[in-house]
């Protein structure tokens, strides 16, 4: 009697034997990542270059968001108040190699020349703040000010709208349920052979995971938001080696130079205490988004830096 | 000159240290001038550099090495990249110097001028005409800088560049600092230049700033511009219907802010006798 189609495929896929399956299901990984692309690719409409000119008075605020999130905006939103003098460095707090950067509100600085909702971050300085304080609190008080320029960006085909990221998790999640049941149907053969088949099949099964996760949850920045960053960072390339230097018509261009490139810019000026702030605020969260090797929350660069956008590393954004 | 081609007022030769001041005042430069050769063979990274400039900015191509002047005729290998770029961007108009670069298959390394003959301007234009079927913009040509005399001159610098213009239908880029130069090196007035040049084909000017070195007047666009070339400008623009002028600096380059009283000085010029608004 014949077998239906997908009965006879595993019947097929189980009678290969171990050696030569390793390779089958390597081939079958990379032809289940090329599929997952190209899907992928296909769903982003976005992929156009017209309407990528330089802005000529570039919002800082915006491109912080499109880098790396709420959590990068809070960022430049701290920066820009300790850059005007509302808020200032602590003095430092613990012992030994533990020495924790804080800040709080500058005294003699009247703020009433500050907009609402600066006024609103200002007042959480009333006692010195650590990073990791500063990131539990600004991110949700700016929430509706990032919902505006999220809305923008994604007007903007530079952000994915929420259907679009959907799409991209379905795709994640049935790429890699493949990717896992091919493998599992050959566990117990393997098992049987010995632990270095299976830790080569279970190795390979999370390679091919991790790419999926790598193709699919990066993706709130659209290709075309990927192409804007990358012309915003070549226009402002100087910016990064000395933007106190750089003062111009539609303000100052060091909060652009962070909005552009992230905290890292501030490494070798008065405030490179910073970098310091948001990498103890890392390290406090104990989170592989916050490193400073990382996309978006640490302090050296944000997201732009990293092709794989800012879903993986974003530090918590998936809501806005 | 072609009547059609845009007014589009002030601009600065693109160079590498300025570009993020570039875009933090783009309303203080109308337009770039590209060196055309930095981009023949360039890597990719130089290419989106250009990509990013194109897209941002009116560019004009400037050529250095092309040597329209050359006996042997254009070499065909650097044309064929030249006409890939300048098509490719499609520029208002594009520019070379009245010169040649090679002689015999040799890089000379320097533009040089040509002997002011005839049969020159004849080689000339018969180059510019071969160039003329690859590269589809405008071309415009640039007087140089000379330091020796060449003998046997039948014609001035100014009937030489008159007569090139005349042949070849071209454009003219003047280059006053360039006029100045001469004059100073070699002892005539360079505004008399102006009742022999043919105005009305002037389409662009350069103006740059030299230096004296052991007595020679050097065009090196590393400092400010002088006051005559400041007047000369005003003298051409008066006459010539110029719709561009651009500031050269290759020197001694300072920040960007450092160079636009000179934009807008020479954008008032231009205002003055309603170049451009």
């Amino acid at each position: 009697m014949r077998k239906p189609l997908p009965t006879a495929i595993v019947f097929a896929v189980t009678e290969i034997d171990m050696p030569h399956f390793l390779l089958f299901y390597g081939m079958f990984i990379v032809a289940v990542w090329m599929g997952a692309r190209f899907w992928l690719r296909a769903g982003d409409s976005s992929k156009g270059v017209a309407g990528l000119e330089v802005p000529a008075e570039p919002d800082p605020y915006k491109i912080a968001y499109l880098r790396g999130g709420r959590e990068e905006v809070a960022r430049l939103m701290v920066f820009k108040l300790v850059r005007r003098g509302y808020l200032k460095r602590a003095p430092w707090t613990g012992s030994g190699f533990l020495k924790w950067e804080k800040i709080f509100q500058a005294e003699g600085v009247s703020p009433q020349y500050l907009s609402e909702l600066e006024s609103r971050v200002y007042n959480q300085f009333n006692v010195p703040r650590g990073g990791k304080e500063i990131l539990d609190r600004v991110p949700n008080i700016i929430q509706s000010h990032c919902n505006g320029l999220r809305r923008e960006l994604e007007r903007e085909g530079f952000l994915s709208p929420s259907e679009l990221i959907q799409r991209d998790w379905f795709c994640g999640v049935v790429g890699g349920l493949m990717v896992v049941s091919v493998g599992g149907l050959k566990l117990a053969e393997a098992w049987q052979q010995g632990p270095i088949s299976v830790a080569i099949l279970i190795l390979m099964g999370i390679v091919g995971v991790a790419g999926l996760g790598l193709l699919c949850f990066r993706a709130k920045m659209t290709i075309r938001g990927r192409r804007y960053l990358d012309r915003l960072q070549r226009a402002f390339v100087h910016l990064k080696n000395g933007p106190e230097s750089h003062m111009h018509e539609g303000g100052d261009a060091m909060v652009l130079a962070v909005g552009v490139f992230g905290v890292s810019v501030l490494a070798e000026t008065e405030y490179a205490y910073l970098n310091s702030l948001w990498e103890q605020a890392s390290y406090e969260k104990g989170s592989v988004a916050g490193g400073t090797t990382g996309c978006g929350s640490g302090g050296a660069g944000g997201c732009g830096m990293c092709d794989g956008g800012c879903g993986i590393c974003g530090g918590g954004d998936g809501g806005d | 000159m072609d009547k059609a081609l845009p007014s589009l007022g002030v601009g600065i030769g693109y160079r590498e240290p300025i570009l993020s001041e570039l875009f933090l005042r783009r309303g203080s430069v109308d337009f770039l001038e590209i060196v055309a050769d930095h981009y023949l063979d360039a890597p990719r990274e130089k290419m989106k550099e250009l990509e990013l400039l194109s897209e941002n900015f009116i560019l004009v191509p400037h050529a250095i090495n092309l040597s329209l002047g050359t006996a042997e005729g254009v070499d065909e290998d650097y044309l064929g990249k030249l006409a890939a770029l300048v098509n490719w961007l499609d520029p208002p108009w594009w520019s070379e110097h009245i010169a040649f670069t090679r002689a015999g298959g040799v890089e000379i390394g320097h533009l040089s001028p040509l002997p002011r003959t005839r049969q020159a301007g004849d080689v000339f234009s018969r180059n510019v005409e071969r160039v003329s079927e690859r590269i589809h913009p405008p071309l415009i040509l640039e007087n140089i800088t000379w330091l020796v005399d060449i003998p046997g001159a039948e014609m001035s610098e100014a009937q030489f560049v008159a007569s090139v213009a005349d042949q070849t239908g071209c454009g003219l880029l003047l280059d006053v600092t360039n006029m100045y130069t001469n004059a100073v090196n070699h002892g005539f007035d360079a505004s008399a230049m102006l009742e022999v040049l043919p105005m009305d084909r002037v389409v662009q000017l350069h103006f740059a700033g030299g230096h004296t070195q052991e007595g020679v007047l050097i065009d090196s666009h590393g400092y400010a511009t002088p006051d005559e070339v400041w007047d000369l400008m005003g003298s051409v623009v008066a006459r010539a219907p110029v719709k561009g002028i651009l500031l050269e600096r290759d020197e001694n380059i300072p920040p960007l802010d450092a160079l636009l009283p000179e934009l807008e000085q020479a954008r008032e010029i231009g205002r003055r006798y309603r170049r451009w608004d």
